[in-house]
């Protein structure tokens, strides 16, 4: 191996993490997403609090529980910046657990694929069992995706993603298209019952790409650091409007 | 045609040889048309969004069948599916698969009104305006895209519902293009004709053609509603596409000239549409009380008690009405439709499900334990049965 490539993958961690930075801001500025599913105005007057589901984090089981924390605790606190009342999910875990699994599990064994009936059936309890003890108004879910995605080269300068080539050190990963890994933050705000109000998701950062002829995966321990799940969070939620007091009647009843 | 967009008039149809007998595709390109519209029916049913009930299928099918005749189509040339979407959707793919939103059958309440939605499809579908128009005008996709985004944006998408509305929700996916005749509506004329020709297979098939002026003015009272709601802007996208209010006038005007020229009246089959469909409409009540849209459930639960006053499911919908309501709730008035639901009918197990749920709910354990004990008893294979039971334990451990 070169020098120069020892150099490269001896600085990559740190190169990636900061093109990782780059992706995540650069996606934030030039967002036109829509994450409201339904009319603004209909969403102010529903929610005034959110249960937060534990967030599905695909780490293996500590790096799991760590990430699920800064998710969490980066959802609460801008949910009560917006003045909403947050629910967190050490209260509405249970409640989901308790009948999904009473319900004998929400999936299909054979096929992987969600029982749509048990599903609705646990959705509707969970709903009013949360609404009965807490008013919880939507459910805030959050998952990560691994996705893979081939960034086209522009003009023979290397590969891109959203507008930001890939580079070491300035110099491109590859001066050709590569297939790569990234892993994505999915937020999506449902009512108990199932229908979805708002629903975004933003690419995180690399998690494995093509590097000297090997591919190189980005250690567990960098995915989704917190700073990187503070600025998604910050994506996910940046049109998400200030609550409104609710009014005295108009409870959620599911 | 009921989530209704205009198209803006491109190049003149063409001059395409309907079809007759048993329909097929007639050359390569219409082919390709075909298998696309398989593969889109394919996605329907794999998402498990058409209605599984064989017994309403069959019953959309009998009325399909004395509309084809006057097509000159074989039986089976036209499939008729409900699909369970809550919304006002109805569209024909090119192959002949006709399909009806559940919304639309509740908004009804005649066959004859029905039949009229199906004439109208059949007539698009027979003429081949849907092939015709796919070679011969190039309207961009994502335009439709940006105009349904309206649609779907007000819907919420229901993650564990079909999706008000699904048909727009398709229309995201890679069969725009196939479902963009069907539901925008084609060019004014056509749509115009495909109602005439609609009106006289309705007539020819024995049915009270005046129930299109009634079908007419049933879409457009929903439509106000949605516009009401702010579920839509407007009801009506483009200037060329007929709107409602047009359609309806021109229907009361071949009506008047029916009248004139003495032409009997025929079927409405209020009764039988009424008894097939009523699954359908507590289902879409049920769905318009997810969505927050209180008063269309509610007029869906009056028509059903004013057809079926007896019946207990009717008085369970209605207690949820009142259970479910934001500013309006009454807990009061939803345990007395409950129990009115069991004075009907002592074994509704629904019925004693909800008034244990709703007891539990306002504290009064005893009620809630005896209710909800002749639910599990009534039905011990249901698929909450283990959830209630938990209920039952924490009941009687003390804890509610």
């Amino acid at each position: 191996m070169t020098s120069r490539s020892q150099h490269i993958l001896a600085s990559s961690p740190v190169l990636l993490l900061l093109l990782a930075v780059a992706c995540v801001w650069g996606c934030a500025a030039r967002s036109e997403f829509e994450p409201y599913r339904v009319p603004r105005e209909e969403f102010r007057r529903l929610v005034h609090t959110i249960g937060i589901l534990p967030p599905g984090i695909a780490l293996s089981k500590a790096r799991r529980r760590e990430v699920a924390g800064y998710v969490e605790a980066a959802l609460t606190e801008t949910f009560r910046r917006l003045g909403y009342e947050v629910v967190g999910s050490d209260v509405v875990g249970p409640v989901w657990r308790r009948y999904a699994s009473q319900i004998s599990g929400l999936f299909n064994p054979l096929t992987g694929n969600p029982d749509e009936k048990k599903l609705e059936t646990t959705r509707s309890y969970v709903a009013r069992e949360l609404a009965r003890t807490h008013n919880v108004d939507v459910l805030a879910v959050t998952w990560t995706n691994v996705y893979r995605l081939l960034p086209p080269a522009i003009e023979q300068r290397g590969p891109r993603f959203k507008g930001e080539m890939l580079d070491f050190y300035g110099q491109p990963l590859l001066d050709m298209p590569q297939l790569v890994e990234a892993v994505s933050l999915n937020l999506e705000l449902l009512e108990p019952d199932g229908r979805s109000l708002y629903a975004a998701s933003v690419p995180v950062q690399w998690t494995k790409v093509y590097v000297a002829r090997s591919y190189y995966t980005r250690p567990e321990g960098e995915v989704l650091s917190l700073s990187r799940v503070d600025a998604a969070i910050r994506v996910l939620l940046a049109k998400l409007e200030p609550a409104v007091p609710r009014a005295s009647s108009a409870a959620n009843n599911p | 045609m009921l989530a209704i967009v205009a198209f803006v008039g491109g190049c003149p149809r063409p001059d395409i040889e309907p079809f007759a007998g048993s329909p097929q595709p007639r050359d390569p390109e219409e082919r390709k048309i075909w298998e696309e519209s398989q593969a889109l029916f394919e996605i329907l049913q794999k998402r498990s969004v058409i209605n599984a009930d064989t017994e309403l299928q069959s019953y959309l099918n009998s009325i399909v069948t004395r509309l084809l005749p006057f097509f000159r189509l074989e039986p089976n040339s036209v499939a008729a599916y409900a699909l369970r979407d809550p919304f006002l959707n109805a569209f024909i793919l090119p192959n002949g698969k006709l399909f009806v939103s559940e919304g639309l059958l509740a908004q009804f309440d005649s066959e004859a009104q029905i039949a009229c939605v199906f004439g109208h499809e059949i007539a698009h579908f027979a003429k081949r305006d849907a092939y015709a128009q796919q070679i011969y005008n190039q309207r961009a996709v994502q335009t439709v895209r940006q105009v349904f985004a309206v649609l779907v944006a007000g819907s919420g998408g229901l993650v564990a519902l079909p999706g008000p509305s699904l048909v727009l929700e398709l229309l995201g996916g890679p069969h725009t293009s196939l479902l963009m005749w069907q539901i925008r509506g084609f060019a004014r004329d056509l749509e115009y004709e495909a109602d005439r020709v609609g009106q006289q297979a309705v007539h020819a098939a024995g049915y009270d053609a005046l129930e299109c002026v009634g079908a007419m003015e049933r879409l457009l009272q929903e439509e106000q509603q949605l516009v009401d709601e702010k579920l839509v802007s407007e009801p009506y996208f483009y200037g060329n596409h007929p709107a409602t209010v047009d359609r309806l006038q021109r229907f009361r005007e071949w009506q008047q000239a029916q009248e004139q020229a003495g032409s009997s009246t025929g079927q409405r089959n209020e009764l039988p549409y009424r008894e097939r469909t009523a699954a359908v409409v507590l289902q879409t009540a049920a769905t318009n009380l997810k969505l927050r849209r209180f008063q269309r459930a509610r007029r869906l639960i009056d028509e059903y008690l004013a057809t079926f006053p007896t019946r207990p499911a009717g008085y369970v919908a209605l207690g949820d009405w009142y259970r479910r309501q934001a500013e309006h709730r009454n807990l009061d008035a939803a345990a007395e439709a409950y129990k009115r639901a069991l004075a009907f009918d002592s074994k509704f197990a629904p019925a004693h499900r909800e008034l244990g749920l709703l007891c539990r709910e306002r504290g009064d354990f005893r009620c809630a334990r005896e209710h909800l004990r002749e639910y599990l008893d009534l039905d011990p294979h249901a698929m909450d049965h283990a959830i209630v039971q938990g209920m039952l334990s924490e009941i009687a451990g003390g804890s509610p």
